[in-house]
């Protein structure tokens, strides 16, 4: 039984950090007005997985980072593009709190209860959030007005040197690539964002920016439904970086990439295209030994993805709607999977059931109910236990008020946060875990086929034991001192070390254009070394019909 | 033992009917369950007696009894957004799209049949509606082709129903979402021009001819957080 007991200065900490939560969940919900679809259950299989979350996400979180820590998971999900990134790490704190929400409502919790598990929750995604934005030092890509710079400038360095100025078969290519790979994605994941993310804008001068977009789950991964399906699409992690001229971009929190204007594809000036996973430490070169072979690689993975989609349709419209429900809990579900992969601890049993708990509200939660409910929860804020006392104004809703012309009445003074309610202090009468005896407490069953298939990586497939021992060998030194500590703050005064050198020359080991080049670089080294090569700079790139960006 | 959560200072009404009579049966079971507990403590109930204060013949029993009394004051089954929610329990669901609302002509200027939020600004395009709202239906595109130049008419903002056809068509109409909805991401990644949202003063039928004003402005999405709307795209009618 646990004896932990929360004290003044967590519980003030605790209380800021869920208000913040909140607010940026409430803020990027209403501006996502429709969550229906005709071919997947969303909104049951939505509010379900929530419950699921809440019963055993804090146990599953406690044995992976009792070998691997939440500081070491943000600097590899930097380093690298793995599944656990901003739309997932957000998704596995706000899924718990979402389920803690749920159960709140339902009369079954006081926000006091199971204390610790939140405290668990909150304390992961801070501090992992904290290494994974070690730069920008932002949690919320909402808090930089959505911009979202996770990346190191070694190897923001080696994307703007290596990407291959687009003609317009690249240009095309690209743009296939990334319409139908957002699709296939969204298929993959049962309608959802959870395998797509995107990070930047980062500036290279005049009105060019340059972002990334990852892919993630394309192959044979941990979802059953992928066994024979995404074994022939080749790579399982792809990351696209896009150099744009005159492009306006916002990326939200849920790592969606938002451009003014709308149709920029005209104005893609760059492309690259890597991949990367939790057993590789840098981005790998994918169809980079020249334009053309580069144009040739997107239009093949386009050509697999196509064909994957048309399988992956027929095996859901084969499904039945309580089979649907349960792969989009497992999508939502397997949001942090990457934890306990990274850990070297990952069983698929683990992360492919329904609670006992959660079924209980299988039927409660029908089509309307659970819409209803996703209404209430994350827009109107409204309902019994949503009340906050008569003089609150919420500030997203208020805000939402005042800019759209402030008519009619102030909004009702709702609230979602839950804050822990701080006479707890005193008696500390609150259960620390829902399950006292951890993982042992749930059980629970499936629909769905066992998953057979292996797991892609950028070195093969490889089964459940080996993916596991894998990660339990993984090493690099990009882990470990001196490199770990190795920021731009400390780049900016010591760039010419012994040390800094030899941390950028292991970034640009697979460069085509920058190996060895070291660590004294600047935006003007890498135009010379561009031009030396035969390439234009970024800078002498001119689109043919520029157009002034729109505000 | 009392509810602990039963009967909070401050109020608010539930959002939705359906919402205020789920709440009420759940709590009412709740409360009778407490009662059967005797002596105990909500903190030592709460996590390890958890089927004794809601358990999964509670979640069947107040289900149906939600779906009685809803019938029963609302007149209707519940909606369903997916379409083997109404093929697997039709005793349960009607399709939310078969409901969707329809405004008076008078509500648009002479000639307009609907209007939408445009994804992404483009030029116009004439042609011919397909109303697309079942699996089947994109089975059989799949295999035998879209035809050139149709309007796809879509009923929801997701991005999966379609996936497999969406590029194929010349443009789409659909009738829910915003500018943000997955539909419209993918749709501006393919270049489909794309209205969201859409109002219409009648149903669409299969077959005739519109005009669409793809060339209006991009929906702003700030509007969604109180700023100004950009003026609605236009369909109008060729017949």
């Amino acid at each position: 039984m646990s004896e932990w007991n929360i004290d003044e200065q967590q519980l003030l900490e605790l209380n800021t950090y869920l208000q913040r939560t909140d607010d940026v969940l409430i803020t990027t919900c209403l501006t996502r007005t429709a969550q229906e679809s005709k071919l997947f259950p969303i909104m049951p299989y939505l509010q379900t997985c929530f419950y699921d979350s809440y019963y055993r996400m804090p146990d599953l979180i406690r044995k992976a980072t009792e070998h691997c820590s939440p500081e070491e998971m943000g600097h590899r999900a930097r380093n690298s593009s793995l599944n656990m990134g901003k739309v997932t790490s957000w998704g596995t704190l706000n899924f718990y709190l979402n389920g803690r929400t749920n159960l709140l409502k339902a009369g079954l919790l006081r926000p006091e209860d199971n204390l610790e598990d939140l405290w668990t929750m909150v304390d992961w995604h801070r501090r992992f959030n904290a290494a994974f934005h070690r730069n920008s030092a932002r949690h919320w890509s909402l808090d930089a007005n959505d911009i979202s710079q996770e990346h190191d400038e070694r190897v923001l360095q080696v994307f703007e040197a290596d990407a291959f100025e687009a003609d317009q078969a690249l240009r095309d290519a690209a743009s296939k690539f990334i319409a139908l790979g957002t699709q296939y994605n969204f298929l993959i994941h049962c309608e959802s964002r959870v395998g797509l993310q995107s990070s930047g804008p980062y500036r290279l001068g005049g009105q060019r920016l340059m972002h990334t977009r990852d892919f993630t789950n394309m192959s044979e991964c941990g979802f059953s439904w992928m066994d024979g399906v995404g074994d022939g699409v080749s790579h399982n992690n792809l990351t696209l970086t896009v150099i744009t001229d005159g492009v306006n971009m916002e990326i939200t929190d849920w790592g969606t990439a938002y451009t003014s204007p709308e149709d920029y594809q005209s104005r893609i000036t760059g492309v690259g295209l890597y991949t990367s996973d939790f057993l590789t430490d840098r981005y790998i070169p994918v169809g980079m030994d020249s334009r053309q072979d580069l144009t040739d690689t997107l239009n093949e993975m386009s050509e697999q993805m196509k064909d994957a989609t048309r399988k992956l349709y027929k095996r859901f419209s084969e499904m039945s709607m309580d089979q649907m429900i349960e792969a989009g809990i497992y999508t939502y579900f397997q949001c942090a999977s990457d934890i306990a992969r990274m850990a070297g601890v990952y069983e698929q049993a683990e992360w492919e059931y329904i609670d006992e708990r959660t079924a209980r509200f299988w039927e409660v939660h029908n089509e309307e109910y659970s819409l209803d409910e996703y209404v209430s929860h994350f827009a109107a804020m409204d309902g019994l236990l949503a009340a906050q006392n008569d003089y609150y104004l919420h500030p997203v809703s208020y805000s939402v008020w005042r800019r759209g012309g402030g008519e009619g009445d102030v909004p009702p003074p709702g609230r979602n946060a839950n804050l822990i309610p701080a006479h707890i202090l005193g008696e500390h009468d609150y259960p620390r875990r829902v399950n006292p005896n951890g993982l042992a407490d749930s059980k629970g069953g499936s629909r769905l086929p066992e998953k057979t298939g292996k797991y892609t990586f950028a070195q093969g497939k490889l089964t459940q034991d080996e993916m596991n021992r894998a990660a339990r060998d993984y090493d690099s030194p990009l882990l470990a001192a001196p490199w770990r500590h190795i920021d731009e703050q400390h780049i900016k005064w010591n760039y010419e070390s012994e040390d800094v050198q030899a941390l950028y020359r292991y970034t640009q080991e697979s460069s085509r254009l920058l190996k060895d080049q070291g660590s004294t670089i600047v935006r003007a080294d890498i135009e010379e070394i561009r031009r030396a090569a035969g390439e234009k700079p970024w800078s002498d790139v001119k689109l043919d019909t520029p157009t002034p960006v729109e505000a | 033992m009392r509810h602990p959560t039963a009967n909070p200072k401050w109020t608010l009404p539930e959002g939705t009917e359906l919402s205020r009579l789920t709440r009420e049966q759940v709590f009412a079971r709740i409360e009778e369950n407490i009662g059967k507990l005797g002596e105990t403590k909500w903190e030592d109930v709460v996590s390890d007696r958890w089927d004794e204060l809601f358990s999964a013949e509670d979640g069947k029993v107040v289900a149906t009894s939600i779906f009685d009394r809803f019938t029963e004051e609302e007149g209707r089954k519940f909606y369903a957004g997916c379409e083997i929610a109404v093929i697997e329990r039709p005793d349960l669901y009607i399709s939310r799209s078969e409901e969707a609302t329809i405004l008076s002509p008078e509500d648009f200027p002479d000639g307009v049949i609907g209007d939408g939020d445009n994804a992404f600004q483009a030029e116009d395009v004439t042609g011919e509606i397909m109303i697309v709202r079942e699996v089947s239906e994109v089975d059989r595109l799949i295999n035998e082709g879209v035809p050139e130049g149709v309007i796809g008419v879509i009923d929801d903002a997701g991005g999966t129903m379609t996936a497999p056809i969406l590029p194929d068509f010349e443009a789409v109409i659909c009738l829910a979402g915003t500018v943000r909805s997955h539909l419209a991401i993918i749709a501006r990644e393919f270049g489909v021009p794309t209205l969201m949202g859409v109002r219409l003063a009648r149903h669409l039928e299969n077959g005739e001819k519109v005009t669409v004003q793809y060339s209006a402005k991009a929906q702003n999405v700030e509007a969604y957080f109180g700023d100004d709307l950009n003026p609605r795209a236009e369909i109008r009618s060729e017949a």
